[in-house]
């Protein structure tokens, strides 16, 4: 049998190729950094797979101990390559980096789905939510961090690799939960953190969140 | 991990929770500078190292001795250096004539931190993997202690930030001696001394946010 994460790769990917012949350059961003975020979600399949086999661990510790370190590293370096490449300005770089996040969160639920034999809506919207706002908000980090890459080069090289560290404990405690058998309280927490960071950016208007942040 | 354990990592976390959700609060309302805001990242990482000592125990069925959750400590050390390195060094070393005897002097800082770490995991029957892994959370505020020592020594500089920041300071540094102690005896397995480190650790951390608020608005004035 072919690789099953690559056809669904390609399966949601293509359609999602197709809209960039439409549209502004910023829901374009957007979408790219989707499938920039499926393309590191395939490419850290296959690494957790060859590390998994390389290194002596019950499934259980090396999902929370391993995976979210690769998994993090992985998605850090496309938005830490955007932010030296294209110096964009703050908002830009938040936006993508929870796009790229948003992305390897639908190919991670798509080949979980695929894999799981019970499924139902309920499973859905856990996953959906938690894996997805967990991802994105864990990606943002990184990107809040390279955005400094040009006005504070000092504080970009140690914030972005602190920001990097808060990301997988984050992501490490997440995965937790979710093997844990509290499914609910870790697809909950991520959306409440969403909601946090949402309220304590409110009071800002569109113009100066990307300053004030 | 024992029972009792358990329940004073339980009351830990619930302390730092409470003290940065009040610290998050006070400084949403006002715009505060970036470096307070890191010292407060610092803390949300100390948080999520104490969170996953505590959800580990529960959700797990075996822990390893160095896992993931230490990523908390070196994250909290990696803020702290950010703040100190990243945003006040540069404001507050005017380079003056005595400031290099005073790096030379900062130095211990680091030095005395991995000194006693090493004292205690080496002394210790456990395997030297687990020494040389455990001691990589430690570096990072070994590294940041460097800057706390440097800023509590250094004489005030010209726009008085160095008068204002001086007690969060000295409060990091004991919180980042107290922590290494915390980690070296985890290692080692001296249960008791790991508890009264953890202990002070916390509270430590917990003082030097709350002091972070005050100055803080000292600091909005001074410029």
């Amino acid at each position: 049998m072919e690789n099953v994460n690559l056809i669904l790769y390609v399966a949601i990917a293509v359609p999602l190729f197709t809209v960039l012949l439409f549209g502004e350059i910023k829901s374009r961003m957007v979408v790219i950094f989707l499938l920039i975020g499926m393309t590191v979600g395939l490419f850290c399949g296959e690494v957790n797979t060859l590390v998994f086999n390389a290194i002596p661990l019950p499934e259980e510790l090396f999902v929370v101990n391993i995976s979210p370190v690769i998994e993090e590293l992985c998605k850090a370096l496309p938005i830490i390559a955007y932010a030296f490449l294209y110096c964009p300005s703050r908002k830009n770089l938040l936006i993508s980096s929870f796009a790229l996040g948003v992305g390897f969160a639908i190919l991670e639920n798509a080949i979980i789905i695929f894999s799981v034999e019970k499924i139902s809506l309920w499973f859905a919207l856990i996953r959906g939510f938690g894996c997805g706002i967990s991802h994105g908000l864990c990606t943002m980090a990184v990107g809040y961090g390279c955005s400094f890459i040009y006005k504070r080069r000092k504080l970009f090289y140690t914030g972005t690799f602190a920001l990097l560290l808060l990301a997988i404990i984050l992501h490490a405690i997440y995965n937790l939960l979710m093997i844990g058998n509290y499914v609910v309280i870790g697809s909950v927490s991520p959306i409440v953190l969403l909601i946090v960071f949402r309220l304590l950016t409110r009071g800002k208007s569109n113009k100066k969140l990307g300053n004030s942040l | 991990m024992e029972r009792y354990s358990i329940w004073l990592r339980s009351i830990e976390l619930l302390a730092v929770a409470v003290v940065l959700i009040f610290c998050v609060l006070k400084m949403h309302k006002k715009r505060f500078a970036l470096y307070f805001k890191i010292f407060l990242c610092a803390t949300a990482c100390y948080l999520l190292f104490l969170l996953y000592d505590v959800i580990t125990v529960i959700c797990l069925s075996m822990q390893l001795a160095v896992d993931i959750g230490d990523i908390g400590v070196l994250g909290c050390g990696a803020f702290l250096f950010s703040a100190n390195f990243g945003q006040m060094d540069g404001l507050v070393d005017e380079k003056k004539r005595n400031s290099c005897l005073i790096k030379w002097l900062s130095l211990l800082a680091p030095i005395c931190l991995l000194a006693v770490f090493c004292l205690l995991t080496f002394s210790s029957n456990v395997s030297l993997s687990f020494k040389i892994f455990g001691i990589i959370p430690v570096l990072s505020g070994a590294i940041a202690s460097y800057y706390h020592l440097k800023h509590i020594l250094l004489p005030d500089d010209s726009l008085g930030l160095l008068k204002i920041v001086r007690p969060t300071n000295i409060f990091a540094l004991s919180f980042l001696l107290f922590n290494t102690l915390f980690m070296g005896a985890s290692i080692a397995n001296y249960v008791i001394f790991k508890e009264i480190a953890g202990i002070l650790s916390t509270l430590f951390i917990c003082v030097m946010s709350g002091c972070l608020i005050k100055e803080a608005k000292k600091w909005k004035t001074s410029i």
